[in-house]
């Protein structure tokens, strides 16, 4: 395998502010850097696009697999330089992140869905989004299910005593539904003085999460730990006695799967891409409050039920793996390949 | 596929072996949507708009075609004769939402050539958890069946065919001239389930053994594609069963085969009527009725089961019900409650108890994959084993709030006799 860096501010699920004022920041420190990015998001993804048609032009290959809007324009552009079948991967869409979609996104998305051989969605869900929202027809439309590798759980750290733990993990968005979470826990706080949550990660709802859980009156129960390294969040999901993920719309929802690799039970929005993999879990109605606040009780009072969905759920998730993902992926690749 | 049945079946003239048929008819009181905050609040477990919904539904598709059908048989044919078993759960929901079909059962008892067996009133685990429930419930299903079709059953059948010597021996004891079992292997060593046996108890009970692959070739396969012998004939089925040696074929199975499991599109029924015609055809077929198979055969050897079995999933145990933690919580939860709800003296406790005993609540609660879990999801109301495991434990929850709090002696008391599963 072989790689060509391409310098770029692009990372997945940036946002226009969250460019311009990395872009700006670039400026005041760096000022000689800058200018070797876009000054706005829509210019550096055009300028990244370039740099991947140049590329594409004095390497050899068979195929372009391009992830997300992010780098459809770039798998536009070297299908044009090069007339080689283009796949591209979706992983979330506009769509799933709420909100008044953004006009310049969707159209990306659109030209690359256009311009591919195959469109791979990580779920069903996805795929049924993505024919429905962008009259993707089904024929070049493919599922390839995200996984997770066999891991064994980081070094001996041992589960240490302690109040029932709720946990949330993720980005912090709309998407991922942390107000919910919010209104939930409450409901259960109500219920059980013992029981903590816990909050992983970060995002543009961060605040606004904050904010909810004071107005609620559970500063006390709650703590908020901010993005974490991997064996720090191992850790985290090892010692939580729930995993939590209501999120809004749910392409995929791989950590639901590190969860259940750690023998955590997890609760998570009915058509979450991640139940379509594994059946050892919780599934709730999106926004329906009580049965989440229920389902998060019950997995804290009845310990047959907490133990039930650790062990199958655990040995559920042993069976996937990327290589089989892998081979879907390739399977893909030979077909575009073919024709 | 090379069918011993098949083979056997070219031999000409020989003696016609009797079938005993035996249809089940239940239906449970499914649980309603029941949360943790529905606990002290909300009373009423069942979904009676659900469960009348599908009794309305089965009663079209099933059950009122099938008894026109067995009705239009039994008058067509002095020989015709089959057996039910309704459970009580059926019976009072046929008392609520469809009084014609329970006249439609009485009409074919009128006939004096239809035996009602005798269960528990709840089609439940009673007989795993209390002994003392298991007999309350058989004897109050008895008097339901007085009740309503002035019949008295006289052979037993548990719970989806749950049998064990310990259970033969009490069905004994109650004054049972028979009981019924599921021809499996563990029980027959060997042997075919073709003649009436005797149960490993004093008195060797009558035992009677369903020929579970020419009653599974209706009730499971009948629509299978996939089958090798589909579709599958009166002809070809007539074939089979001539070339049985022996001297009872015991075809047991749910009354809801008929429209319900196997659609009437189908042609389940056809098969079903066009089989019975064409057999009678010859003067020296009959059917016979459990009573009267037990009345008029030999008793072969005693067979014991010291292990329960049933006609459950390919295991043909007690897994479908007790086979993870989660159904055994639930069922030894439901009986820790039995003393104070019986001390209570409360009619409605008594019956939500009772109701909650019921077998399909721990069969939804079952986490098997492949064949077996798609069959258990095919009768499960929820999205999985846990939703119906979370909404039965708020549920028992609940009813333990509403029993009155118990007197002190009584308190330590219960805490003893908290029961444990057993064979």
């Amino acid at each position: 395998m072989r790689f060509r860096r391409v310098r770029t501010l692009l990372k997945p699920y940036v946002t226009e502010t969250l460019y311009e004022d990395e872009w700006r920041e670039i400026q005041k420190t760096e000022p000689d850097e800058a200018g070797n990015y876009g000054p706005d998001l829509a210019r550096e993804v055009l300028r990244y696009s370039s740099a991947a048609a140049r590329i594409a032009t004095r390497e050899s290959f068979d195929v372009i697999h391009a992830h997300d809007w992010l780098t459809f324009m770039a798998g536009i552009e070297a299908k044009r330089a090069t007339g080689k079948p283009l796949v591209v991967h979706v992983h979330a869409t506009e769509f799933d992140r709420g909100g008044a979609p953004n006009g310049f996104v969707t159209a990306v998305e659109r030209a690359g869905f256009a311009a591919a051989d195959r469109v791979v969605a990580v779920s069903g869900y996805t795929a049924r989004l993505v024919a429905e929202r962008y009259g993707v027809p089904p024929e070049r439309l493919r599922v390839v299910h995200n996984a997770i590798d066999a891991r064994e759980p980081i070094g001996t750290w041992k589960v240490e005593a302690g109040d029932p733990l709720v946990l949330f993990a993720g980005r912090i968005t709309w998407q991922k539904g942390p107000e919910l979470f919010v209104d939930a826990a409450a409901r259960v706080a109500d219920e059980m003085p013992q029981v903590k949550f816990a909050v992983a990660g970060s995002g543009d709802r961060m605040r606004a999460m904050m904010e909810r859980v004071s107005a609620q009156g559970l500063d006390e129960r709650f703590l908020f730990r901010g993005f974490l390294a991997p064996d720090e969040l191992a850790r985290l999901y090892a010692r939580a006695d729930v995993y939590v993920m209501p999120s809004v719309s749910e392409p995929f929802g791989l950590t639901a799967l590190e969860a259940l690799q750690h023998g955590t039970p997890v609760i998570v929005s009915k058509g979450a891409g991640v139940s379509e993999v594994v059946r050892n879990v919780l599934r709730v109605e999106f926004g329906d409050v009580e049965d989440l606040a229920s389902k998060i009780m019950s997995v804290l009072m009845f310990p047959p039920l907490r133990r039930t969905l650790s062990s199958r759920g655990r040995a559920e998730v042993r069976r996937l793996s990327w290589r089989e993902s892998a081979g879907r992926c390739l399977a893909v690749y030979r077909e575009v390949a073919a024709t | 596929m090379s069918n011993p049945r098949t083979s056997r079946a070219k031999m000409p003239h020989r003696a016609m072996i009797p079938v005993c048929l035996y249809f089940q008819v239940h239906q449970p009181y499914r649980l309603r949507r029941y949360n943790y905050f529905d606990v002290g609040r909300e009373h009423r477990y069942f979904d009676a708009a659900q469960n009348g919904e599908l009794l309305q539904r089965v009663g079209e598709r099933c059950y009122a075609p099938a008894t026109s059908m067995i009705q239009r048989l039994l008058e067509r044919h002095p020989r015709f004769a089959v057996s039910f078993s309704l459970s009580g759960c059926l019976l009072q929901q046929l008392r609520d939402y469809a009084p014609e079909l329970r006249d439609a059962f009485a009409r074919l008892v009128a006939t004096g050539r239809v035996e009602f067996l005798a269960e528990t009133s709840h089609h439940s685990l009673a007989w795993l958890a209390s002994t003392d429930e298991f007999v309350d419930q058989v004897n109050l299903h008895r008097r339901r069946i007085a009740e309503d079709f002035g019949a008295e059953p006289r052979v037993f059948r548990n719970t989806e065919l749950i049998y064990s010597d310990a259970l033969a021996a009490l069905i004994e004891r109650m004054g049972f001239r028979g009981v019924l079992a599921d021809g499996v292997e563990p029980l027959l060593g060997g042997r075919a389930p073709h003649h009436l046996y005797r149960a490993a108890t004093p008195d060797a009970l009558a035992l009677l053994l369903r020929d579970y692959r020419l009653s599974d070739d209706i009730a499971f396969r009948f629509t299978d594609r996939a089958w090798a012998e589909w579709p599958l004939t009166p002809e070809k089925y007539e074939r089979w069963i001539a070339g049985l040696d022996g001297e009872i074929l015991s075809l047991f199975m749910d009354l809801e085969t008929f429209g319900e499991h196997q659609p009437a599109e189908s042609g389940i029924f056809e098969f079903f009527e066009a089989w019975v015609d064409r057999r009678l055809r010859n003067p020296r077929a009959v059917f016979l009725t459990p009573s009267q198979a037990i009345e008029a055969l030999p008793r072969r050897e005693v067979l014991s089961a010291s292990r329960p079995i049933s006609w459950a999933d390919e295991a043909r145990d007690l897994s479908a019900w007790q086979g993870n933690d989660l159904q055994r919580d639930a069922l030894s939860k439901l009986f820790a409650l039995e003393t104070r709800v019986k001390s209570s003296a409360s009619e409605e406790l008594l019956r939500d108890f009772r109701r909650l005993s019921t077998s399909d609540h721990f069969y939804y609660m079952a986490t098997k994959s492949q064949a077996d879990g798609d069959v258990h999801a095919y009768f499960s109301p929820y999205d999985s084993p846990y939703e119906a495991y979370i909404a039965y434990m708020h549920v028992v929850s609940d009813l333990e709030r509403r029993l009155p709090r118990p007197a002190r002696a009584r308190a330590s008391l219960s805490g003893t006799q908290r029961p444990s599963p057993r064979a």
